[in-house]
C-alpha cells in the first residue's frame, strides 16, 4: 500500500444547521494543513468568519475573482476570506507552517463555485506566531446549512 | 491520499482514461503532465463517466503575463486548459492538478483546478478553473484528452483517493 501524504486528522457532515463549527486539538506534528469543505450556508452567498486558535483577528489578504462580470482583484484586512454558499461548490483552506512558532501563516483558498459561477483565489496570512491548534468556519448571522462537510488534513513535512 | 493509478504514454494516443476508479475514498486528485501533438490547439478537456450531455460548466481565470481575463462555458466536457502543443517549446510539458469533491456521492460534482502552460516564448499561460458536473452518479470513469490532435508520448497522468477520516486526537463541533 502507498504511503499517505495527507493524513486524516477530523471530517464533520451536518446532518442539521449550525451556527459554527470548529476542528479543535490540532496536533502540531505536521507541517502543512488542508482543509476542504462544499461551505454550505442557509442563505445565500455570504462572507464567512475564519477563526484561528478562537480568537477572531484580521486577515491581510490578496483575492482575483473571475465572475460572469468579468475578472477582478481586491485585497483587505479582515476576519472573513472564506465564503459560504448554499449551491453546489468546494472551497480549498491549504495553511502552510501551521505549527511553526518563528513565523506567520500563509494560507491559499481555492473557491470552485460552479453553480454561482466564481473562479476564486486567495492568498493571505495569519498574522501570529502561535501554533495553529484550532479553526474555525462561522457564517455571521447565518448558519451552516445541513449537509455541509469539512475535512481536515495534514501534511508532514 | 493512496495512490490508485499512475498512467504514462510509451507513444502518442489520443487521451488518457480510467476505469473502475474504487468507490471508496472521499474525493479524488488528479496531475497531468502532458503536450499536444496538434498545430492548431493546445486544449485540454475532461470528462466523466462517458457522459458526453451538455452537463460540463467550466470557469477560468487566466493570464500570460500581460494580461488576464475570464471564460466560462457550459459544454459537453470540462474545459481544462491549455498545454504546450507541437509548435512550442520543445520537450515541454505543461501541468494540471484538480481535486474532486465527492465524486462517489449523489451529489453534483465540484472541481478545484490550476493549470500552468509553459512555453519558452510569449505565449504561456497559468489558468485557475472551477468546474461543475451536473451529473449526480458517482464517479467511476475519468478521461482527459486533448481537443485536437493527440497526447505526445511521455505525458503523464497520476490518479490519488483521499479519504476523510479521524486521528483520534482532533476533535471537530
Amino acid at each position: 500500500m502507498a504511503t499517505p501524504t495527507y493524513t486524516s486528522l477530523a471530517t464533520i457532515t451536518l446532518g442539521s444547521s449550525a451556527a459554527s463549527v470548529t476542528f479543535s486539538n490540532i496536533p502540531t506534528t505536521y507541517r502543512d494543513l488542508i482543509l476542504i469543505t462544499n461551505s454550505k450556508v442557509t442563505d445565500s452567498e455570504i462572507e464567512m468568519n475564519l477563526i484561528f486558535n478562537g480568537s477572531s483577528t484580521n486577515l491581510p489578504w490578496v483575492r482575483i475573482l473571475g465572475y460572469s462580470s468579468g475578472l477582478t482583484t481586491s485585497s483587505a484586512s479582515n476576519p472573513y476570506p472564506t465564503t459560504g454558499i448554499t449551491g453546489d461548490g468546494v472551497q480549498i483552506l491549504q495553511i502552510f507552517d501551521y505549527s511553526a512558532t518563528n513565523k506567520h501563516k500563509p494560507f491559499l483558498i481555492r473557491k470552485s463555485f460552479g453553480t454561482i459561477s466564481w473562479s476564486d483565489t486567495i492568498a493571505g496570512r495569519y498574522p501570529s506566531t502561535s501554533a495553529i491548534t484550532s479553526i474555525t468556519l462561522d457564517p455571521f448571522s447565518y448558519n451552516l446549512a445541513s449537509g455541509f462537510t469539512a475535512s481536515l488534513y495534514g501534511v508532514a513535512g | 491520499m493512496q495512490l490508485i493509478q499512475h498512467q504514462e504514454l510509451a507513444s502518442a494516443q489520443s487521451s488518457i482514461t480510467f476505469n473502475s476508479i474504487p468507490q471508496i475514498y472521499t474525493d479524488l486528485y488528479l496531475v497531468i503532465s502532458v503536450r499536444n501533438s496538434s498545430t492548431t490547439s493546445a486544449v485540454t478537456r475532461m470528462q466523466f463517466n462517458n457522459d458526453t450531455g451538455s452537463n460540463y460548466y467550466s470557469r477560468l481565470v487566466y493570464g500570460n503575463g500581460s494580461s488576464a481575463t475570464t471564460y466560462a462555458e457550459t459544454s459537453a466536457s470540462f474545459y481544462l486548459g491549455d498545454h504546450p502543443q507541437s509548435t512550442w517549446t520543445s520537450d515541454t510539458f505543461g501541468s494540471t492538478a484538480l481535486t474532486i469533491q465527492s465524486y462517489a456521492e449523489a451529489v453534483a460534482k465540484s472541481v478545484s483546478c490550476e493549470t500552468v502552460a509553459e512555453n519558452n516564448a510569449t505565449t504561456s499561460w497559468q489558468q485557475l478553473s472551477t468546474h461543475l458536473w451536473s451529473n449526480t452518479s458517482a464517479i467511476t470513469t475519468l478521461k482527459v484528452f486533448p481537443l485536437g490532435g493527440n497526447f505526445a508520448a511521455y505525458s503523464s497522468a497520476t490518479l490519488w483517493g483521499i479519504t476523510k477520516g479521524s486521528d483520534g486526537v482532533t476533535t471537530v463541533s
